[in-house]
């Protein structure tokens, strides 16, 4: 069963910045927990691992797994996992010795090693790549034996930095749920951290958002994304139709051809030009720009019914349940 | 890189030793072997059956060891020094450390003498004992350890040291399981540029050795300089050669098997500041270890530079430099002789960055089959050749038109980048395998013509080892080292030729003018040796 | 994916360009084609190395050189530079020198070759294809390797008449003396002084164990003065006619060994970092130097002195002389011959001891005020027999390499 991680008002500062790049979060990943860290680039969302993992020394603050406090305990005590970024595998090993390194550190015996070894690297889809050179990987390979490597002395508390970064598309929505089976079977805490929000969605119990150091929201996936707090978060999470007050969602604006010579104003509705169109499968994005020149929309329509072209007159009706007004702060 | 292209690279390096260091040394063994036109190898071995030989040639080989071992458990913690915090002073330390390298024998003889001498400070005498020898080897080498390990390690990337440190991996494991493999390469070429250096020691043997500890090296110039013996001396030679051709085999055989591609990482972020006490011992105790055994001595001849005959302290000396009372020739202007090294250094230092930048190009490239390490042991016997074999070489072959060089000015330069060449090489071959070729691919698929590859990939990310090269090439050409000190030549003096100059003649002022000078060129030398640390290609990440 | 081309191709272009174009008329590879190049070069150069030695070895017909002939009033063509290859301690005014060059029209261009052990051999390794026109700096013990290697060509100069007669020549005059030094035991009056100990007058006195761990030495076969010093004790205690190991020399030197007598590599490091009358500063008190060094320790040469801080035991000196010679194949002889007899010359000859810590050899020469008083000559210094060195002394360098290695 994995530890629960609590972050207490964690600050770190580096000399030559003058502003902090974690500037007081405060999490909880509760036992068994998968907590995603959803931010952009810079934001310090990797630095807060690190600190996590015991390779950065918080200027401020607490981290406490599984209970004890572990701020001053060195990174190869902790006993947590690190998958990173850049995957740092050992180059002078091949992807057996690789994996294994953890449970040598555990000084398990030779036998339990390699079966340990064989059981992972097939759950990551490497089965039998023991014996291959790691500059022979791609970066797929990479990713996936570093995580092989992080997973194998099952710690008791996971952190990967941009897991699927250099993933595949079909790869990753199979290793997705896969994963998901896998930490929910072995009750591993994870605090994954991504710039990905469909990632962090898909996979999370909890999603925080970061930027600029600040945690500005946290919630379960389902409910971040029905209820953003911020302009920000908001268009984080890759909504369109954002201003300061409220949001309106893509899917909730319907959009009706209107063939040219109608009188306008017979269903109310405004009128618009459509500007551009991403064709996406079953659906397409849709940009309107409004006929009186006041703005512009963007919609999300099925294109079951055949699709809109650029030059398009528009009507353009709004579900009102698709509005969303930011709670004030 | 295709095969034709590797040898196009050599070509040029290739051609530059096979005139200025085979045909010199061939023609002067040549003569030692082929007195009345017919070859006659029993010199040989008359030499490799004298017993007193065998002496000498023994010592020869275990002072090197020991020299090197010692150098490298001394210096190698000095490396991790600056790979891994940044503190106070830091660039001015990492370019005078390169101050050893560039001062006469003689000096470092008063130096050192003036600490483990007779009367020096540590209250015993090790003059004309091996242990003199020894810690000298390390004050001289302690530069090669640090600058080519200590920089080749701060582009190391952290990552899988972190990564084994969160595996369970306590500091010192990490390092045993994980930096200290990929580290080997560098602290190879390390090694085997000190060996080289220690094997075919001369200045340090014969000044704080004594009498009864003589190496091959000191054994050939008296053969060939004193007594002119060239049939004994080609002898030793070629027995010397043969045991650099198998330590620098030796040494072939282990870099080829630990080349392994790393993403050379930024130096910055791989320095740390010093917190904790651990780290702060660390520091200190390196830091006593460079006081003692680099400051202390040359201290000693600054504070001799400064002493007036009464006792009190004086700047006459440096004012008396640029005095020529007497209105001799034997003057020198300390402009000109500043002047003239630098020259001198400049020539020396493009000319073995240059050739050697190429020939390491050619050495490190992958494709067009094996076996090139051997080319790279090849290039460094330069380095372990006898400096006078090569001088009095030059005088041979280098003799009549049209490559009557005896007076030519190029000869100096031409010696020093003879030495320095391997020296660079050594530097860049392991930087340039460090480059994963994936970089230079993904280079070239955006479009990047061959040209610019090499600007933008090549060239940034060995920008350092670069530089590295570039300062000890600079250093050998101001030290003198190689072969200029047996030529004859038309009087342009360097700086260490006026120390010498003064140190040959009997008096206070002499003396007090020789110690001022040396403090001017160990001042230069930390200057140039600064400047061309900063020089770096753009792209290139800041120390 | 293809190794992507490095622009080495185009320097490898150029390269095998040759061998390519050589290959492509005969038909051979042209990787062989470059070997072959490669080798022809290799041949030619090797032979091409050859006339040097040739002509060193059928030196017997060279032995007089072309006929010189001295141009109209002493003054050489525009142009003509005269070129004197001497040791590195050769120093001489700049002044004097331009006189030379204001009398005869001929510059003068100084070569610095190593002491002047290595410098003859340089010389010698040359000989025939000389790298100058006048060697410089040459001593009676090195004139047997000289004249072996037929390295000069006689030349009587104006000058002798005026040299002392105490002074050694070359009755072929294939070489000139120009000045002479004697090697001798110096003594740091300081230190004797101050721990009551008469100082040292005679060689027998050095091996006293009063004088235990006193004195430096030089390797003789490393160091000009070491040489000397040893020659000294040859000339002193005889030994000098046989073979015999139990030459009455190398029992001095036992004794010496056994007074704990210490041996550096050269002058430098004894004067230097051994001897404590210098401003190094080391432990012992008695070296083996020159007999003008005292003179250059006095610290202020404008304040008048009763005595040297150091001093040399006139009964440990012996002599050495300095030659030049007009080496064989110089390029202009006829200037060579003018720079020796313009070494010659009172004002040439007023300046060694300034510039070179040695005497001259003109006896119309006088000595500068200091010297007068307190660098006088030996007047009866050791001498070895310039033949009998000759002979004897790789045979004296190994029976003391024996004692001492």
């Amino acid at each position: 069963m994995g530890a629960a991680v609590v972050v207490d008002e964690l600050v770190v500062r580096f000399p030559g910045h003058d502003r902090p790049v974690v500037d007081g979060v405060t999490f909880r990943a509760g036992a068994g927990e998968v907590v995603a860290v959803l931010g952009p680039s810079g934001c310090g969302k990797t630095t807060v691992l690190r600190v996590i993992a015991g390779l950065q020394a918080p200027t401020s603050g607490t981290v406490r797994i599984g209970g004890d406090d572990l701020t001053a305990t060195p990174a190869h005590l902790r006993g947590v996992g690190l998958m990173f970024q850049d995957h740092a595998l050992f180059p002078h090993r091949d992807v057996g010795q690789n994996v294994e390194f953890g449970l040598r550190m555990q000084q398990l015996p030779t036998a339990a090693r390699r079966a340990r070894v064989a059981e992972v690297l097939e759950l990551v889809g490497l089965a039998g790549w023991e014996r291959r050179a790691v500059a022979t990987l791609s970066g797929g390979e990479q990713q996936r034996v570093a995580l092989a490597r992080a997973l194998a002395p099952s710690p008791r508390v996971l952190l990967l930095d941009e897991p699927f970064g250099s993933v595949d598309r079909a790869l990753r929505d199979q290793l997705v749920p896969e994963l998901g089976g896998l930490f929910r079977a072995l009750g591993t805490t994870v605090v994954q951290v991504t710039h990905d929000q469909s990632e962090a969605l898909a996979l999370a119990d909890r999603v925080l958002v970061m930027t600029a150091g600040r945690i500005v929201q946290a919630a379960p996936p389902a409910e971040l994304w029905a209820r953003p707090h911020s302009p920000l978060v908001a268009r984080f999470l890759g909504f369109s139709n954002v201003t300061a007050e409220a949001m309106v969602r893509a899917d909730a604006v319907g959009l009706t051809v209107v063939a040219s010579g109608d009188t306008p104003g017979a269903t109310g509705a405004e009128r618009g030009v459509v500007e551009a169109v991403v064709f996406r499968g079953d659906r397409a994005d849709v940009h309107v720009g409004y006929a009186d020149g006041s703005g512009s929309i963007d919609a999300e329509v099925s294109t079951r019914a055949g699709l809109v072209a650029v030059g398009d007159v528009v009507e353009v009706t709004v579900d009102p349940r698709g509005r969303w007004t930011f709670p004030v702060p | 890189m295709t095969l034709r292209a590797r040898w196009g690279l050599l070509a040029v390096p290739l051609a530059f030793l096979g005139v200025f260091f085979v045909w010199p040394v061939v023609a002067i063994v040549g003569r030692g072997l082929r007195p009345d036109g017919a070859w006659d190898l029993s010199p040989i071995g008359d030499v490799v059956t004298d017993p007193v030989i065998r002496q000498v040639a023994w010592f020869t080989l275990w002072q090197a060891v020991l020299s090197t071992v010692l150098t490298l458990v001394v210096g190698l913690p000095g490396a991790a020094l600056f790979a891994r915090y940044s503190f106070a002073g830091k660039r001015v330390i990492w370019a005078a450390l390169v101050v050893p390298f560039v001062l006469p024998t003689v000096v470092v003889g008063i130096a050192f003498l003036g600490v483990i001498g007779p009367s020096g400070s540590l209250g015993v005498d090790l003059s004309g004992t091996v242990w003199a020898i020894l810690l000298a080897h390390l004050f001289f080498n302690y530069a090669v350890v640090v600058r080519t390990v200590g920089g080749f390690w701060a582009s190391l990337d952290a990552g899988p040291v972190e990564a084994a440190e969160v595996l369970g991996a306590s500091p010192r494991r990490a390092f045993r399981e994980v930096t200290w493999p990929l580290l080997r390469p560098a602290v190879a070429a390390a090694a085997s540029i000190v060996f080289l250096f220690t094997f075919t020691s001369f200045g340090v043997v014969l000044i704080l050795g004594g009498v009864r500890n003589r190496t091959l090296e000191v054994e050939i110039f008296d053969q060939t300089a004193r007594f002119l013996r060239l049939d004994v001396a080609a002898g030793l030679a070629v027995v010397q050669l043969v045991f650099v051709v198998v330590a620098l085999a030796w040494f072939a055989r282990t870099q080829q098997r630990r080349a392994v591609p790393l993403r050379p990482a930024a130096a910055a972020t791989n320095a740390s500041p010093v917190r904790g006490w651990r780290a702060r011992s660390f520091v200190a105790a390196n830091l006593l270890v460079m006081t003692l055994l680099l400051v202390v001595p040359l201290a000693t001849l600054v504070t001799r530079s400064l002493r007036a005959p009464d006792g009190g302290w004086s700047a006459q000396y440096y004012r008396a430099l640029s005095t020529n009372p007497r209105g001799s020739t034997a003057f020198v202007p300390p402009v000109d002789a500043i002047a003239n090294s630098l020259a001198f250094a400049a020539v020396a230092t493009v000319l073995a960055v240059v050739l050697g930048g190429l020939a390491a190009w050619g050495i490190a490239g992958r494709g067009g089959g094996g076996g090139w390490q051997w080319i790279d042991a090849g290039l460094m016997v330069p380095l372990g050749t006898s400096a006078v074999t090569v001088g009095f070489g030059f005088l041979l072959a280098l003799a009549r038109p049209p490559l009557d060089l005896r007076d030519s000015l190029w000869l100096v330069p031409i010696a020093h980048a003879v030495v320095a060449m391997p020296f660079v090489i050594r530097l860049l071959v392991p930087a340039l395998r460090a480059i994963e070729p994936g970089l230079r691919e993904a280079a070239a698929v955006m479009g990047a013509s061959p040209a610019r590859v090499w600007r933008e990939v090549d060239l940034p990310l060995v920008g350092r080892a670069l530089a590295a090269a570039a300062g000890f090439a600079f250093a050998v050409s101001l030290g003198e080292f190689g072969a200029t000190v047996f030529l004859a030549q038309v009087d342009r003096p360097t700086l260490p030729v006026a120390i010498y100059r003064f140190l040959s003649r009997p008096g206070p002022d002499q003396f007090g003018q020789a110690m001022a000078l040396s403090t001017v060129l160990m001042l230069l030398t930390v200057m140039v040796v600064l400047i061309i640390d900063r020089v770096r290609p753009p792209g290139t990440v800041e120390f | 994916m293809n190794e992507p081309q490095i622009p080495a191709d185009s320097v490898a272009d150029s390269v095998v360009r040759v061998p390519n174009t050589l290959a492509r008329a005969t038909g051979i590879p042209w990787r062989r084609a470059a070997l072959v190049l490669l080798a022809l070069f290799a041949l030619v150069g090797a032979a091409c190395s050859s006339p040097a030695d040739d002509a060193a070895r059928s030196g017997g017909a060279a032995a007089v050189g072309p006929a010189v002939s001295t141009p109209e009033g002493g003054r050489f063509p525009d142009g003509t530079t005269v070129r004197l290859l001497a040791h590195d301690s050769f120093a001489m005014s700049e002044q004097v020198l331009d006189q030379f060059t204001q009398t005869t029209n001929a510059k003068v261009e100084v070569v610095l070759g190593g002491d002047a052990g290595v410098m003859v051999n340089q010389a010698v390794l040359t000989a025939g294809n000389p790298q100058a026109d006048v060697l410089f700096g040459i001593d009676d013990n090195l004139l047997g390797r000289a004249f072996a290697a037929d390295l000069f060509v006689p030349y009587a100069s104006t000058g002798l008449a005026d040299v002392l007669a105490t002074v050694s020549r070359d009755p072929e005059n294939r070489v000139t003396p120009i000045d002479y030094g004697d090697v001798c035991i110096n003594y740091d009056r300081a230190w004797f002084r101050d721990r009551g100990l008469p100082v040292p007058t005679t060689f027998e006195a050095l091996a006293d164990p009063a004088y235990k761990d006193l004195l430096v030495v030089q390797d003789p076969s490393a160091s000009s003065p070491g040489l000397a010093f040893l020659l000294a004790t040859v000339a002193r205690f005889g030994g000098a006619d046989n073979d015999a190991t139990d030459a009455a020399w190398l029992a001095y030197w036992q004794q010496l060994e056994d007074n704990g007598v210490k041996v550096v590599d050269s002058w430098e490091t004894a004067y230097y970092t051994e001897f404590s009358g210098s401003s190094g500063q080391g432990p012992r008190p008695l070296v083996v130097s020159y007999g003008s060094s005292p003179v250059a320790e006095i610290t202020d040469p404008s304040l008048p002195v009763d005595q040297t801080p150091t001093g040399s035991v006139e009964a440990t000196c012996s002599r050495q002389t300095e030659f030049a010679g007009v080496l064989r194949g110089a390029a202009q002889p006829a200037a060579a011959q003018a720079l020796i007899d313009f070494m010659l010359t009172v004002a040439f000859q007023e300046q060694v001891p300034e510039q070179m810590y040695v005497y001259p050899v003109n006896s119309a020469a006088t000595l500068p005020p200091t010297w007068a008083t307190f660098a006088q000559p030996a007047p009866q210094p050791w001498v070895v027999p310039a033949t009998t060195v000759d002979t004897r002394r790789d045979t004296w360098l190994q029976q003391w390499s024996g004692l001492f290695r």
